[in-house]
């Protein structure tokens, strides 16, 4: 009786907490990615600014 | 030391004078802030005996002379309001065969006021695109803001006069849906729900019209700024509309039109406090 | 390492560290709850979302004011790197209240005032990101993005009372009557528990996140100041 009462949505549970670190986890990665254009930016234009002075 | 600040216009900032290398010998001195010999054609800040009663008066002069401005520019090319008004025609017309109305009594409030207030926020949202991508395109913003007067009051003159743009199309479309929905529009209360509702809809539609003209996107960044920001209004004139027309007790109109009311004194006062950021440079 | 950096990296560690404590609380410590099932411990991490969400706006709001009274750059970089965070956090909050929702109130969606109160203001916050994209000039940017950040931020508190308002005075039921709506149900100690050290844990995340992000922006400036002064040299 007393299992009959708690419903089993174990499955919704584990949908949310994916949300709960996907989400962050995507936002991360797209910090990652911004990061490594940056970096290459940088070097990109010091590469330029060597040429402009050669 | 030589300076020449522009004749005829104050800036709002202190001008500064900067040091003519010639004539200056000690480049590295402070520069002074006010100096006698800098030719002063108007005070930087009204002087200190003027009364408030002058300001005002000042102040609605000058929103006074924008709003008479936009007047005399619609009057000769009457492109704002004939857009504004075919526009929400049209809105009217798709509503019909978009939505199966219902001709029923008991629903016809709901949905006129629906119909209504998106007719009107559509083509409200038009001619505040319109009216301040017209001030930025033709320079009027900038030739507005050398001029000597507080800011708020250029602000004041551009929301009047889109009130004014939105309320001209609103009596028009008011008896157009009276015939089209065979429900009689022309009611004081109502009225003043519109008049409330566009009052709030154009105070931070003219806000943030002025920022939006300035985005790349920005026909479509108007919208995208104001209708979730202009919710409240929506939802209390929807309403209150609903209840009126469906000739409920004042228990059921009156909260929406303090709503309204409480709306647009709040964001009237916000916009007359920030506005002054938007067009400094 | 610069100071800043490393104190960056123990923040880091630390935050990691206490999201997985409070992810072994709400799994292991949290009991489950008998009329919902094991969807309620969504709440453990759903109501901080909300919070994370409303005090990044809350930064955004006060940096932006700062900004427009001194003009410093810090300010502006505080206030758009908070809102990214918070817009994260908001959509997080309406997604996983949905996933809640749906065997709880057999629906995903009702209009009820604070569901559709956190769309409306996920929206002002993308609109804000969006009106950041489209302007070029920083000063111009930082401070329309002010002024939009203050508008956007009064309006919500209306918006919520307003949509309240619509339900009160026509109560129609949008879904179907819940006793146990979201986190009124009474907590057990050891649920509390779980709930407040979440909402501590959450705090510190958003910090960390902030911390980490202004300092992905000032990377971004000095890029932008680079590419400004070689086109110009």
């Amino acid at each position: 009786m007393l299992l009959d009462e708690t419903p089993n949505t174990v499955g919704y549970m584990i949908a949310g907490y994916a949300v709960f670190f996907g989400l962050p986890f995507l936002y991360l990665v797209s910090w990652l990615v911004r990061q490594r254009d940056l970096e290459k930016d940088i070097e990109l234009i010091e590469t330029l600014s060597e040429e402009k002075k050669k | 030391m030589h300076c020449r600040p522009p004749p005829a216009v104050q800036l709002r900032t202190e001008y500064k004078c900067m040091p003519n290398s010639s004539t200056d010998s000690h480049p590295a001195a402070p520069l002074p802030v006010a100096d006698t010999d800098v030719p002063r054609p108007l005070p930087a800040s009204p002087a200190r005996t003027e009364s408030w009663q002058q300001k005002a008066a000042d102040f609605l002069r000058a929103a006074g002379a924008v709003v008479w401005k936009d007047l005399s520019a619609e009057r000769r090319s009457k492109e704002l309001v004939s857009a504004m008004l075919v526009f929400s025609l049209l809105v009217v017309l798709i509503f019909n065969f978009a939505l199966e109305l219902e001709r029923s009594r008991a629903t016809l409030a709901t949905v006129v006021s629906g119909v209504l207030w998106v007719t009107f926020i559509f083509a409200g949202t038009i001619g505040l695109n319109r009216s301040l991508a017209m001030e930025k395109d033709r320079g009027s913003l900038d030739g507005l803001l050398l001029a000597p007067v507080d800011r708020s009051a250029l602000y004041f003159g551009k929301a009047a006069g889109n009130l004014l743009f939105m309320g001209l199309v609103e009596i028009i479309i008011l008896p157009v849906l009276s015939v089209l929905f065979n429900l009689s529009l022309i009611n004081p209360l109502l009225l003043l729900v519109v008049l409330l509702g566009t009052l709030g809809y154009a105070a931070v539609g003219t806000l943030l019209a002025s920022m939006a003209i300035h985005s790349r996107a920005r026909d479509v960044m108007l919208p995208i700024l104001l209708f979730p920001v202009a919710i409240p209004v929506l939802v209390a004139s929807v309403k209150a509309s609903a209840a009126i027309l469906a000739a409920a007790g004042w228990d059921e109109i009156g909260p929406w039109i303090n709503l309204l009311i409480g709306y647009d004194v709040i964001f009237v006062a916000i916009a007359f406090m920030v506005f002054d950021y938007i067009v400094e440079e | 390492m610069s100071k800043s950096d490393r104190n960056l990296q123990i923040l880091n560690v630390v935050t990691a560290l206490l999201l997985v404590a409070a992810t072994g609380l709400v799994f292991l410590y949290a009991p489950r709850e008998t009329s919902m099932g094991d969807v309620q411990r969504i709440f453990y991490f759903h109501v901080p979302s909300a919070w994370v969400a409303g005090l990044a706006f809350l930064v955004t709001v006060i940096a932006g004011i700062a900004y427009l009274r001194t003009h410093e750059g810090t300010w502006d970089v505080v206030a758009s790197s908070s809102v990214e965070i918070g817009v994260v956090f908001a959509l997080m909050n309406i997604i996983t209240g949905a996933i809640w929702a749906r065997p709880i109130w057999n629906t995903w969606w009702t209009w009820d005032p604070r569901l559709t109160t956190a769309t409306i203001t996920w929206l002002i916050y993308v609109a804000y990101l969006m009106l950041r994209a489209g302007i070029e000039d920083p000063d111009r940017r930082a401070r329309f993005a002010a002024v939009y950040g203050i508008v956007g931020f009064v309006s919500v508190p209306i918006t919520y009372f307003s949509i309240q308002m619509m339900r009160s005075i026509h109560p129609v039921l949008f879904g179907p009557a819940n006793p146990l709506a979201k986190g009124s149900a009474p907590l057990t100690p050891a649920m509390l528990q779980t709930f407040l050290f979440c909402l501590f844990t959450f705090t510190v995340v958003y910090f960390c996140f902030l911390f980490n992000r202004i300092r992905l922006q000032r990377l971004n400036d000095r890029v932008e100041q680079l590419k400004a002064k070689l086109l110009s040299a």
